[in-house]
């Protein structure tokens, strides 16, 4: 296979920076055979193809000192980098650079757990450490303290915080709960973030903020430096736990169930992100499609109905928990029961009954830190495993999920994708997740899923809405959405770009933010 | 518009042409040579006093594998193989018919709904050690069963 190079750059000049690059890590930890190792490094669930999103090389440094290297020999080839942590961000583009020829700059292999804190609860990580190492570090250690993981659980603390991810416990927004970060500036820079830039720091765990301005979030979703360390917070173990989900028959619900919700989120009768969730979603966990319908395009009402029923599952199942002291549980559940009883035919399920079922199992799970793998049972839905998400903030208002989800399903209908989707209420909005879900053997399939995407992005910025995080192929048209006052937000991205990264080596093209000698050419 | 895309694209296709021409993939000497920019100073040895890790095949199993591949309904691969492969295909841990160049083939190269996984989840060795693993495993279980 020819070698991608990254734009502009020749194959001498690649061969001579990894050359350099292999004395500074060990020739051990730079990747360079396609077959053998660098495969590894591809997105399999894209919508268009693995060259488009080739890397070059691929090279895991062991600390910081040779971040600092590499980043000097990357500027003085001006040849980009992406970085990447555990490298599980799929659905959004996984390990893959976002353009062909970029050497991956690997952190996994710094993988310290560097400090827990029972006490005032917290935990400072190194970029590789994965949602499983910290759980299994805190088990081990008898550590009465929480993790909030993402579902599929296999990706990172680091990684998961700066792609702006949700849990599902009651710390389940990721960057909220991040507290300081050690990055790198492409000019090998290290910068400490909030509390851990005074002498002596004893507080870096404790306070987000410091003085002066708080730039942690510049640091995410974006390409201005590479983070190398972060702290975050994490949540006792209640002495108190109760999940409940809540099975709704007619499509209209969602209305109904997000208005009753808001007001018991707002106010904290409900710990955590309440989920709505779709039958398929749901179903996803259970059966394939194919066990209840073998034809072409998305599932007849008629057989989702007998799915539903066959399952004990709701068109909309909602999931929640309490947490505390079982009066204040006892208390809460009474006011959650009197608020949603009220739904035709909605019906509660607690463990009693649901014990057993992977859907409910997963999510029971989920919303007390466990991690799992269960929620990639909704690859096996039609099978092949190809997938990405469209993932527009709604408001957590009944009408305007009903419109958002129809805009959705009409389309996904429209292009034969069955619509796959879940709502998460956050502290004010919902994330809307719709799981577009292809086989990835089929080219055409493949195409029309990069299609009926493209097309949603601009039907959702029609009607005013944006997305929370995206896959790779997208991050240019969404940053376009993102264009008020002739996209001033965007101008002052690209100057700060240009200021902290002049030679554009880091990430270039991360969510759209492009160094100023590819801007244009994206 | 797409006039002009296509003749900076044609442009695009022939200086890549050009470069793969003219230099070859292994000549790192003459290319420092000819390129204008300048070498770091300070490149000696790697700085680290890393040891790969060496974690057993049961380790990597239960961390990168287990997820999706242990028995049970919780587990996606192990309810697809099922609906596919049949159950009696079902369990990576249970099967006969796997062995450790296949294995490790699919782990760095990812099947259908699984995806790669990097040297930097699991290197070399402990994919070696995985592969093993898993053979043995599924030996084990034959004994039992034949027992």
């Amino acid at each position: 296979m020819t070698k991608p190079l990254p734009q502009g750059i020749t194959l001498g000049q690649l061969n001579a920076a990894i050359a350099e690059i292999e004395k500074v890590v060990g020739k051990d930890y730079v990747y360079l055979d396609d077959i053998k190792e660098l495969r590894s490094y591809r997105d399999p669930y894209n919508t268009t193809n693995d060259a488009d999103f080739a890397p070059s090389a691929a090279v895991a440094p062991q600390n910081v000192e040779q971040i600092q290297k590499i980043l000097a020999i990357v500027n003085n080839y001006k040849i980009p980098v992406w970085t990447i942590s555990t490298g599980k961000n799929f659905a959004y583009g996984g390990p893959a650079p976002r353009k062909p020829g970029y050497i991956v700059l690997d952190l996994k292999l710094m993988n310290k757990i560097l400090e827990v804190n029972e006490k005032h609860g917290y935990a400072i990580v190194e970029p590789g450490v994965s949602y499983y190492d910290l759980y299994n570090y805190l088990q081990d250690k008898g550590i009465k303290l929480w993790i909030d993981c993402a579902a599929p659980a296999w990706g990172g603390i680091v990684g998961n915080t700066s792609e702006h991810g949700a849990g599902y416990t009651p710390y389940g927004d990721h960057l909220l709960m991040q507290c300081g970060m050690q990055v790198v500036l492409a000019d090998g820079t290290i910068v400490e973030t909030g509390m851990d830039t005074t002498a002596n720091s004893k507080t870096g765990g404790l306070y987000k903020y410091g003085q002066g301005a708080a730039i942690d979030g510049l640091f995410t979703q974006s390409n201005f430096g590479v983070i190398t360390r972060m702290g975050i917070w994490l949540m006792p173990e209640p002495p108190g736990y109760t999940p409940f989900m809540i099975t709704l028959e007619n499509e209209q619900d969602l209305e109904t169930v997000t208005d009753l919700s808001l007001p018991l989120r707002l106010n904290q009768v409900i710990h955590n992100a309440p989920m709505t969730v779709d039958l398929l979603w749901e179903s996803a966990m259970s059966v394939s499609r194919s066990q209840y319908y073998t034809g072409k395009g998305p599932m007849p009402d008629s057989h989702r109905k007998k799915m539903a029923k066959d399952l004990d599952l709701g068109i909309w199942n909602y999931y929640a928990a309490v947490y505390g002291p079982e009066p204040m549980m006892k208390n809460n559940m009474e006011l959650i029961r009197d608020t949603f009883s009220g739904i035709h035919g909605a019906k509660f399920h607690f463990d009693d009954t649901r014990k057993g079922d992977p859907g409910w199992d997963y999510r029971v799970k989920l919303m007390k830190g466990i991690p799992n793998m269960t929620e990639f049972s909704l690859l096996n839905w039609i099978g092949g495993g190809g997938h990405i998400n469209f993932s527009p903030i709604s408001a957590a208002d009944g009408k305007a999920s009903m419109k958002q989800y129809e805009m959705i399903r009409k389309r996904a209908h429209e292009y034969g994708f069955d619509y796959i989707g879940e709502f998460l209420i956050g502290w004010r909005d919902q994330h809307h997740i719709f799981m577009l879900m292809f086989d990835r053997m089929s080219a055409e399939e493949k195409k029309r899923a990069h299609d009926l995407f493209a097309v949603l992005v601009d039907d959702a910025a029609a009607l005013g809405y944006g997305e929370y995080r995206t896959h790779l192929s997208f991050m240019d048209q969404i940053a376009g959405t993102y264009s008020w006052n002739d996209n001033a937000l965007w101008d002052t991205h690209h100057a700060l770009k240009d200021e902290l990264d002049p030679n554009g080596i880091l990430s270039p093209g991360k969510m759209g933010i492009w160094p100023k000698n590819l801007r244009g050419n994206s | 518009m797409n006039k002009y895309f296509l003749i900076f694209a044609s442009l695009l296709f022939l200086t890549a042409c050009e470069q793969q021409a003219t230099e070859p993939a292994t000549s790192t000497e003459s290319a420092v040579e000819k390129s204008t920019t300048v070498a770091p100073e300070v490149l000696a040895e790697p700085t680290s006093s890393y040891v790969p890790s060496n974690r057993s095949g049961k380790v990597i199993f239960d961390l990168h594998c287990a997820g999706c591949h242990d028995a049970g309904n919780a587990h996606a691969a192990t309810k697809q193989l099922a609906l596919v492969r049949g159950k009696d295909l079902a369990v990576i841990r249970e099967r006969k018919d796997l062995v450790p160049a296949y294995i490790k083939y699919i782990v760095r190269d990812g099947l259908l709904e699984m995806p790669p996984f990097r040297p930097t989840d699991i290197n070399n060795n402990e994919l070696d050690n995985l592969a093993t693993y898993i053979v043995d495993s599924a030996k084990a279980h034959t004994n039992k069963e034949t027992k």
